[in-house]
């Protein structure tokens, strides 16, 4: 009986990993390199999270969005937020319509968020009314408009961006809204070897035709296999001890933090942390999350769910330098780093 | 979410393979020990470092107490006994330290997870040795274990030897033996003996250095004093002898220092000795009173001394200019300017090349030295000092209520004018801004007076029902009329008019 079962878990994971890799392989014809972004995206697709995105214009954040819904199969819809809109536009508002016989009524249309894959492109430019309209729809899965609530269909994933420059005349998310992402990941300039397929791709005359190679119901069915995968006690605490090094004046932070970070990781971070880790598990051929995993995706997971206290800021410390000082005097069970 | 619970394995099974990770976990137990002994051990080398100064501060006031208790003692065993009494505290210490670190086996989960971090099996004996406790398993806790059972053997059959980093200690601790040494050599420096015994015997060394006395040859080499400086006595005058006449002895009189002491020490004028005096002879005798009735110098205000450096430009430029004239004889280009205190054409810079600025030793800081009197002639005339600048006169009318608002209008008296222009280095006299004499009022003359409305009692006045119109009415606007119609029409009104006139007449 146990082999069956344990038949069964090396099936699920087998098929996990074949279609990880078709839908990572899809979009390596239409993205060139950024191989971390892409499997953080990924990541936060199957553990059921949000990602935020932060890189400068042009490094091809819209196309790793939209080859993604294409790859996937899922309606994409994209928002370019400005500090005019208002959640209406984005959510989707009543219009007079005619009806037969010369009558009218009120239906409602839905707005740009009613889709399973969205990009909202520079969250931050958007006004705070409009921002928690989003992210009400990132929390609940649902929108309200009036008196009428739509849930969003499943697998519904928000990817937003951000520009971390021309921050002038920007709404920043507050640290509350910022903790519904499951991880931040930020996207790099790339190689220069990579330059020159892109170009190749994106100034010639072919153009890449991306088919769909999953859907829906299969990717809901993976987050059920990525939540099957069980985390023992020691890497749950190790988790849990990475989430409390964080948070200034507990027992596990050092004192770098305690001097340089005004608030650390909630609870949510934790769960991040173990979500992520059961993916990159499974990733790695395993039926247990380890606390290699945990530790791997710390940064992604934990960098905006710290902020930084002014003292911290004036010595430039960033949010990814108190991970790792966490990282390092929070050892791993075992007393290897 | 499906249940995913499964029973649990065989008794048999889970018994073997929990005694086949105990095993491996006893294996992974000693290298943590060993681990954790090194990770201590920094740290209780640290902590224990003071205890290297017991013993030197002890043999620190050991030797001081001989000392001053003038007892006589010593240590005996010499260096040995010192360094162990330092060491051995200190290495139980560090010793006690480390073993308490150690005590205690270190917990299954710690060395399988330290087990799969040697071997790189990324968590897979610690995961397996979590699940195959529990109740209830699930499809993946099973794949789990199953997976460290493959990687059992290996476990079992490696050689785990890890190595352990042994931390650094903290640069500060090293301060606690240099602290120690310096003791040890303070004890060491500390003379041994009593206290009286060394002092007799440093008193009887300086003693015996002083009894020997020097010899010839040496005081032959010894410099010479230097000779007195030899005091002049200042030549007798008449009025010394007056002074002496007058029953006051010489002797009492202060001595006085030679011409040339003195003009060193800039007390006398240039041009004077300390003989030169007025006729009355009183300034020879500073503070002595005489009897010829002439005031002594000790009534008058002390003189100051002379300033050497020229008090003012003119100074600087008068001296070099009669130089000058001395040596050249040329007097053409200067004219009346030339010396004038008035000049303007005078200035710093055109005396610039004549005189050179004097040296300021001998200035005297307490002087008051009027900078601006100085600035103002060499500029020539009063400059108008804009220290005590009053605001300008106000050139309103001076229209006011009981004539306030201060407005004094052009023409009635003003403050003097200051000098401006040739005019004034010509005459030399300040001109008044008015003469002086009768006010003349003008042919107008302007006054307002602020009358305030007063009530004045009205007949009452009786409405009347308005009466019919005698006179012909007000004027109509022209109709169109053909010109005979107009002129008849004139003439109809004149004729009214002239009947009407008539009337009233």
């Amino acid at each position: 009986m146990a082999k069956k079962t344990a038949a069964k878990a090396k099936d699920e994971l087998q098929a996990f990993r074949e279609i990880y890799d078709k839908v990572k392989a899809e979009l390596g014809r239409a993205m060139v390199g950024q191989d971390d972004v892409v499997d953080g995206v990924l990541t936060a697709l199957f553990a059921g999270g949000h990602v935020l995105l932060e890189g400068v214009p042009g490094l091809g954040k819209t196309l790793l969005v939209r080859s993604l819904g294409q790859a996937v199969d899922l309606p994409f819809s994209r928002i370019q937020f400005t500090p005019d809109m208002m959640p209406a536009d984005i959510q989707g508002t009543n219009v007079l319509v005619d009806t037969e016989g010369g009558g009218h009524e009120l239906q409602f249309q839905q707005g740009p968020l009613v889709a399973n894959i969205v990009l909202a492109d520079e969250i931050n430019r958007a006004t705070p009314k409009t921002q928690s309209a989003l992210l009400e729809a990132m929390q609940e899965r649902q929108i309200t408009v009036g008196r009428r609530t739509l849930p969003l269909s499943e697998p519904y994933c928000v990817l937003a961006t951000q520009n971390p420059v021309e921050q002038e005349g920007t709404y920043p998310l507050p640290e509350a809204q910022l903790d519904r992402f499951l991880m931040k990941l930020v996207v790099g300039y790339p190689k220069e070897a990579e330059y020159h397929q892109i170009l190749e791709r994106t100034t010639g005359s072919s153009e890449v035709a991306l088919k769909a190679v999953t859907n829906g119901p299969e990717i809901l069915r993976l987050r059920d296999t990525v939540r099957s995968v069980p985390v023992p006690e020691p890497v749950q605490t190790h988790a849990v001890r990475l989430v409390m090094g964080t948070q200034p004046g507990s027992a596990w932070a050092p004192s770098f933090v305690s001097e340089n970070v005004l608030l650390g990781a909630s609870p949510r971070g934790a769960q991040g942390l173990l979500l992520a880790g059961k993916v990159r598990a499974l990733l790695d051929g395993r039926f247990s999350v380890s606390a290699g995993d945990v530790r791997a995706v710390a940064k992604p997971v934990l960098r905006h769910r710290v902020i930084v206290n002014f003292h911290g800021q004036a010595d430039g410390i960033s949010t990814d330098d108190v991970v790792q000082r966490v990282l390092d005097h929070v050892k791993a069970p075992g007393g290897e780093a | 979410m499906a249940d995913h619970s499964t029973p649990r394995r065989e008794p048999t099974e889970r018994r073997l393979l929990r005694a086949e990770l105990d095993r491996v976990a006893r294996r992974g137990s000693w290298q943590l020990r060993k681990r954790r002994v090194h990770a201590a051990l920094p740290g209780a080398l640290e902590r224990c470092m003071p205890l290297l100064l017991v013993a030197p501060a002890g043999f620190l006031l050991f030797r001081l107490l001989l000392w001053f208790s003038d007892a006589e003692g010593t240590v005996t065993g010499g260096w040995y006994l010192l360094l162990l009494a330092m060491l051995l505290p200190y290495g139980l210490a560090v010793l006690f330290e480390t073993l308490r670190c150690s005590l205690g086996a270190p917990d299954a989960s710690s060395s399988l997870a330290l087990v799969d971090t040697q071997l790189q099996l990324e968590g897979r004996l610690s995961a397996a040795a979590d699940f195959i406790d529990r109740a209830e398993t699930t499809p993946f806790m099973e794949a789990a274990i199953e997976d460290a059972t493959t990687h059992l053997a290996q476990a079992r059959d490696a050689v785990i030897s890890a190595k352990a980093p042994i931390g650094d200690m903290s640069s500060q601790a090293w301060l606690w033996p240099v602290a120690g040494a310096i003791v040890l050599v303070l004890g060491l420096l500390v003379p041994a003996g009593a206290r009286s015994s060394a002092l007799a015997s440093s008193a009887t060394v300086a003693s015996a250095s002083q009894a020997i006395p020097p010899k010839t040859s040496e005081r032959a080499d010894l410099p010479e004093p230097a000779p007195p400086v030899p005091t002049e006595v200042p030549t007798e005058t008449p009025k010394a002898t007056q002074r002496k006449a007058s029953g006051r002895p010489a002797q009492d009189r202060p001595a006085d220092t030679s011409d040339s002491v003195k003009k060193t020490q800039g007390k006398t004028k240039s041009g004077e000795s300390t003989d030169a005096g007025s006729s009355s002879g009183g300034s020879q005798a500073k503070g002595d009173p005489t009897d010829q009735g002439q005031p002594a110098a000790s009534n008058e205000k002390p003189r100051r001394p002379r300033n050497t450096k020229p008090k003012t430009l003119k100074d600087s430029v008068e001296t070099p200019r009669k130089e000058m004239k001395d040596s050249s004889g040329a007097t053409a280009g200067r004219g009346s300017a030339g010396g004038s205190n008035k000049n303007p054409v005078a200035s710093e810079w055109s005396s610039k090349d004549r005189v050179p600025p004097g040296d300021d030793d001998g200035a005297d800081e307490d002087e008051d030295v009027d900078d601006e009197n100085d600035a103002d002639e060499s500029r020539g005339g009063l400059q108008p000092n804009l220290r005590d600048r009053k605001p300008p006169t106000s050139r309103d009318l001076g229209i006011g209520f009981g004539n306030q608002g201060g407005g004094e209008g052009r023409g009635g008296p003003s403050e003097r004018k200051k000098s401006r222009g040739t005019a004034s280095l010509v005459l030399g006299v300040p001109v008044p801004d008015h003469v002086k004499g009768q006010i003349n009022p003008g042919t107008t003359k302007i006054t307002q007076e602020r009358v305030e409305p007063q009530p004045d009692e009205s007949r009452p006045f009786d409405a009347a029902p308005r009466q019919a119109r005698t006179l012909p009415g007000a004027h109509r606007d022209q109709l169109d009329l053909d010109p005979k119609a107009r002129d008849l029409l004139k003439a109809y009104f004149l004729e009214l008019r002239r009947r009407n006139t008539k009337t009233i007449d």
